[in-house]
């Protein structure tokens, strides 16, 4: 099923020479293929990770498998589809497969104490800033079939239906994914941090 | 904290970047994978069929560039160190000596063409993985990093080493013709190496 929205558009003419040209294992096509879907895995892996270097080595893993792949592409799918699910797949194996370094830090409930108390705060972008780093730490925290989701849909602004493709599931489950993932970010910030108003 | 407050926190997090060298080094492993996938009976005519002309050229010069390297490592691995420490101890030591757990570097005297765009490849062999190494690389005036923004003269990146050979690939474009050096700095848990490497511009 193709669809023509934000991150899952059909491919172009240029698209489809640059993708026969890549998957006959010529190098340049393939970046010059990939060149606008590298900001946003590397902003997926980001998030997924939690650091740059572990973000960085799985990134590049996801590029190469989709350069050894490519020729089992047929365009049954949009082709950024098709990579997505790459995405999603090897992210969701890097983890199984115990690659991943990242390890989730707690801040002391004593550093979320500014947070609850705005009047101490220097401003209010350092507060959203501190908000923004306890939730990029709880991300951490939640299992990736959740965690996945939460970062397409609330970070990258994939929708339910490019994620339900990717993913090869249904609407109702994606929704379910990400209300859930958000519920259990909300948990992982009191446990951690406590009740931050 | 409320889940409208996380979603706005999510929705607002800050753009990720890639990091310096992120092209550089995929662009490397991209040519080593496109190499593997070439199998050895039909090399020539595979190659000849599959890469554009430039990729050629990258490729020979990354080639010839791996074969100076090579030489000019063992050359150098039999000299005395002329690297310099700003730590005196670590648990990760990093020297130009055949000590075990020693990271060597070496890059091969280079040539890059006045206005021309090339790579210069700078190798590093490990004598074990070394996670969380920080490298930053300060041109000299003869030469510009190509797709950096901000400063053009320094290329930064953070990566982790495996034991044995490694690469790092930096876009450059002559600017400026003469023999130039370029300095490499390398940093790990505040220990931190130096060392120059010529480079040449060549053309007017």
């Amino acid at each position: 099923m193709n669809t023509d929205t934000e991150h899952t558009k059909s491919e172009s003419e240029q698209d489809r020479e640059l993708i026969a040209r890549a998957a006959g294992n010529n190098v340049t096509a393939f970046e010059e293929l990939i060149k606008k879907y590298e900001l946003t895995v590397y902003g997926i892996a980001r998030a997924f990770m939690g650091n740059d270097p572990d973000a960085a080595d799985l990134a590049q893993d996801v590029f190469i498998k989709i350069f050894k792949s490519l020729k089992s592409f047929r365009h049954e799918s949009a082709f950024s589809t098709w990579l997505y699910r790459i995405v999603y797949t090897t992210f969701v194996d890097y983890k199984k497969s115990g690659k991943a370094k990242n390890i989730a830090v707690s801040v002391p409930i004593d550093d979320a104490v500014n947070i609850a108390a705005p009047g101490d705060d220097p401003g209010i972008s350092a507060q959203k800033e501190q908000v923004r780093d306890i939730v990029s730490q709880a991300l951490l925290m939640i299992p990736e079939n959740f965690r996945l989701p939460v970062i397409m849909y609330d970070i990258q602004r994939f929708d339910y239906q490019e994620i339900a493709e990717i993913t090869k599931t249904n609407l109702g489950t994606v929704k379910s994914r990400i209300n859930r993932g958000r519920e259990m970010l909300r948990k992982k910030i009191v446990e951690n941090w406590g009740n931050i108003s | 904290m409320n889940e409208q407050r996380i979603v706005e926190a999510l929705n607002n997090m800050k753009p990720a970047e890639l990091p310096a060298g992120f092209d550089q080094n995929l662009h490397l492993k991209l040519a080593e994978t496109a190499q593997e996938n070439v199998k050895p009976a039909s090399v020539f005519s595979k190659f000849t069929t599959s890469f554009n002309s430039n990729y050629v050229l990258v490729y020979a010069f990354s080639t010839a560039m791996f074969l100076l390297i090579g030489l000019a490592g063992i050359q150098k691995m039999m000299n005395t160190t002329t690297t310099q420490y700003a730590g005196e101890k670590s648990a990760v030591i990093l020297s130009a000596d055949k000590g075990a757990g020693s990271l060597t570097t070496c890059a091969a005297t280079d040539s890059v063409g006045l206005n021309q765009e090339s790579y210069l490849r700078l190798n590093f062999k490990s004598g074990k993985d070394i996670k969380g190494i920080s490298f930053e690389v300060t041109l000299p005036e003869g030469v510009i990093a190509v797709g950096q923004e901000g400063n053009s003269r320094k290329v930064g990146w953070n990566t982790s080493l495996v034991k044995g050979e490694n690469f790092a690939l930096i876009k450059v474009k002559g600017a400026k013709s003469g023999d130039w050096q370029l300095e490499v700095r390398i940093k790990k848990d505040g220990l931190e190496k130096q060392m120059k490497r010529s480079v040449k511009v060549t053309g007017v």
